[in-house]
């Protein structure tokens, strides 16, 4: 069965997403998408196929808080696939005010929406001249571009380069994975929005250079930042890692600070170093690779990236360490 | 119909099925498709043979579909439902302009439907407090259950108090024992639960691989056959109901998800679908279930019975649509079977 693709659309009250979205139905590329949107008739949306959704947020029977999924969303997507021919892709719009984490557990936690649909990756639209406000004062804002795959800072046209830069590190130091482009009026190719398989194991590498540069993550945890805030802690263990160590590792870390992790990557050697595992985690959800060799040109270290809120730097530190075989 | 003794006919429909059900006479099969259409197949009577009639009848996708005397009604994402009569005539019974029809149920000529949060079709419309997601009569027509998060609300028909079914999460399916004592709803976290109406005592039955979608009740009420396990899970209604009792499961080889069920009308007798698309049927016991059409990779939509239990049919979600009669080789073949032949 052919998997069909959903782009999330995120950003914070007046940053640009629906121009975005805009722009991604009305460019002559031939492909028809679905669109749900949360915010109907704020501004018109082009397509034919748009469907306004009503936030219903499921918790799971577990009773955990970050355990949700949306249930609008299923019924929705349950309901356009019965048109399935008529469509090519699905462009989920949030709110301004959206919490990403159950949207993107829809497309994992919901067993039929998995079978039929695959998430391709989550695009936050912020507005460069806002950012550091938003960010300062709204956790949505925040969460919002820790979940992303793809950044776009927006309305670069409204400040000056040392703003910019500052708003680009400010956002980089919370998520070291996402590519960021510079836009104005949310001008981007295409191709950089589209098919990114940014949830798809086996690109975690090859669509990120930056993800084994050392360079990001670790000099952020000694800012000052708010309990709250949400950053990044890079892990590095240069030596293989015991896979059943490291499984139980991870699976506890979830288990325990689920609810303040919001996304995770991680590549690590295994079998004496030959191998490798990769990882991808939202949550308590944990998505695990097949070992697999090492590619041409990889480096073989064990690295891991967290993105959260009241990450024990320490504590995982030496809790992945312990892992090394 | 061309379909000869133990093939089925078949059907190859250029769109998703949505729903599939005989009309009350079992004349007809009406398949409701998500390009709009209510395709209707003549079985028997004087209109046999003849071609399916293709009804334009949404503008958009059919999400539910069901039968009604001799006709159908079909629910739409263009917020409209419709009854679809036996010549194809369409006539509007409810239009919500920029909802959908979320939840559809009927029962002798009466209907319920729901767009939203809101229960349609019982004088002033009912509100509830999260989305509805199944809606069911009870078998005698006096009272409605709804199925949304948290639960399920009955209503009496006749206007009243209604009674609160509780359970945490979201309820997708709700079905009413034939004997009006239970009230069973499928739960988006992979179980069910069971109210005994008289007291409101509920109960947990727990263990599917995927959300059941498809209930149905076998044996004069005594057993209910459920989707959403590897085989056909079927549980007791017997006596007290299911409470402390494990139930069946029925053909759990395969080792792959089932997707619809249809309990025979009369006979101790099952036909499922299964996510790969395969059809079967099997008894109410040990015996390996004789499979009737293979796997062509798109999951079983719906099984229907028409209600003499002459007539069989399927549809998968890539359109394949199959339909089996009574009298030829399968058949005899299933009864023969079912003497243990
Ligand atoms: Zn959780």
């Amino acid at each position: 069965m052919q998997k069909i693709p959903v782009t999330i659309l995120t950003g914070y009250l007046g940053a640009g997403k629906t121009t975005l979205l805009n722009r991604i139905l009305s460019e002559p590329h031939g492909r028809r998408f679905a669109v749900i949107v949360n915010e109907f008739g704020e501004i018109g949306i082009d397509g034919d196929l748009v469907v306004g959704a009503d936030e219903e947020i499921f918790e799971t029977n577990n009773g955990c808080i970050c355990c949700t999924v949306r249930g609008d969303l299923i019924r929705i997507i349950q309901g356009l696939l019965k048109r399935r021919n008529a469509f090519d892709g699905i462009l989920v719009e949030t709110t301004g005010l959206a919490d990403p984490g159950p949207v993107v557990q829809t497309f994992y936690m919901d067993d039929e929406i998995a079978l039929r649909t695959r998430l391709d990756s989550v695009v936050t639209v912020v507005d460069a001249k806002h950012l550091l406000d938003g960010f300062a004062h709204n956790r949505e804002a925040q969460e919002q571009a820790a979940f992303a795959d793809l950044i776009l800072v927006n309305k670069t046209d409204l400040v000056d380069s040392g703003r910019l830069a500052e708003v680009e590190l400010r956002v980089r130091a919370l998520n070291p994975f996402a590519t960021i482009r510079r836009t104005e009026r949310c001008g981007i190719a295409l191709a950089e929005v589209l098919d990114r398989r940014a949830f798809d194991l086996d690109r975690i590498l090859a669509e990120d250079p930056e993800f084994l540069d050392d360079h990001h993550g670790h000099h952020h945890e000694h800012e000052h930042h708010h309990d709250d805030d949400i950053q990044s802690l890079s892990l590095t263990v240069e030596r293989p890692v015991d896979a059943e160590r490291f499984d139980a590792w991870l699976r506890g870390v979830a288990q325990e600070k689920g609810p303040d992790l919001l996304r995770y990557k991680g590549i690590v050697a295994v079998g004496g170093g030959d191998w490798k595992i990769v990882v991808q985690g939202v949550h308590m959800l944990i998505d695990r690779g097949e070992p697999e060799p090492w590619r041409d040109g990889e480096k073989p270290w064990s690295r891991l990236v967290f993105i959260g809120r009241k990450l024990d730097g320490a504590a995982l530190r030496d809790g992945f360490a312990s892992c090394a075989a | 119909m061309r379909g000869v003794s133990g093939t089925p006919a078949l059907f190859a429909l250029d769109a998703t099925p949505a729903g599939i059900a005989f009309d009350g006479k079992g004349e007809r099969l009406a398949v409701g498709l998500g390009d709009g259409t209510v395709r209707i197949v003549p079985v028997r009577g004087p209109a046999r043979g003849g071609d399916p009639l293709t009804v334009a009848a949404h503008d958009g996708a059919v999400l539910h579909l069901r039968a009604d005397g001799d006709g159908f009604l079909s629910g739409g994402d263009d917020g409209r439902l419709l009854r679809v009569g036996r010549d194809g005539g369409a006539e509007t019974l409810l239009h919500v302009p920029g909802r959908w029809i979320d939840a559809l149920a009927v029962n002798g000529g009466a209907w319920a439907a729901a767009t939203g949060k809101t229960v349609h079709g019982l004088g002033a419309p009912l509100d509830h407090p999260s989305t509805v997601g199944a809606l069911a009569f009870d078998p005698a027509g006096g009272r409605l259950a709804v199925a949304h998060y948290g639960g399920v609300t009955v209503w009496p028909v006749g206007g009243g108090e209604p009674q609160r079914l509780e359970w945490k999460g979201s309820h997708i399916a709700v079905s009413w024992s034939p004997d009006g004592r239970f009230v069973v709803a499928a739960a988006q976290d992979n179980e069910l639960h069971a109210w005994r109406i008289a007291d409101g005592t509920a109960m947990q039955m727990a263990g599917y691989g995927t959300k059941t979608r498809s209930l149905s009740w076998g044996a004069g009420g005594k057993y209910l056959a459920t989707s959403g396990a590897d085989g056909v899970v079927l549980w007791s209604f017997a006596g007290d109901g299911p409470f402390g009792k494990p139930p069946m499961e029925l053909g759990p080889e395969r080792k792959v998800l089932v997707t619809a069920v249809a309990c025979h009308p009369r006979e101790a007798l099952i036909a499922y679908g299964y996510r790969d698309g395969q059809v079967s049927l099997i008894g109410f016991d040990d015996r390996p279930p004789v499979d009737l059409l293979p796997a062509d990779g798109e999951p079983v939509a719906g099984v229907a019975w028409s209600a003499d239990g002459g007539w069989l049919a399927a549809a998968g979600e890539g359109g394949r649509v199959a339909l089996w009669r009574r009298g030829g080789g399968l058949m005899e073949r299933v009864k023969g079977w079912l003497r243990g032949a």
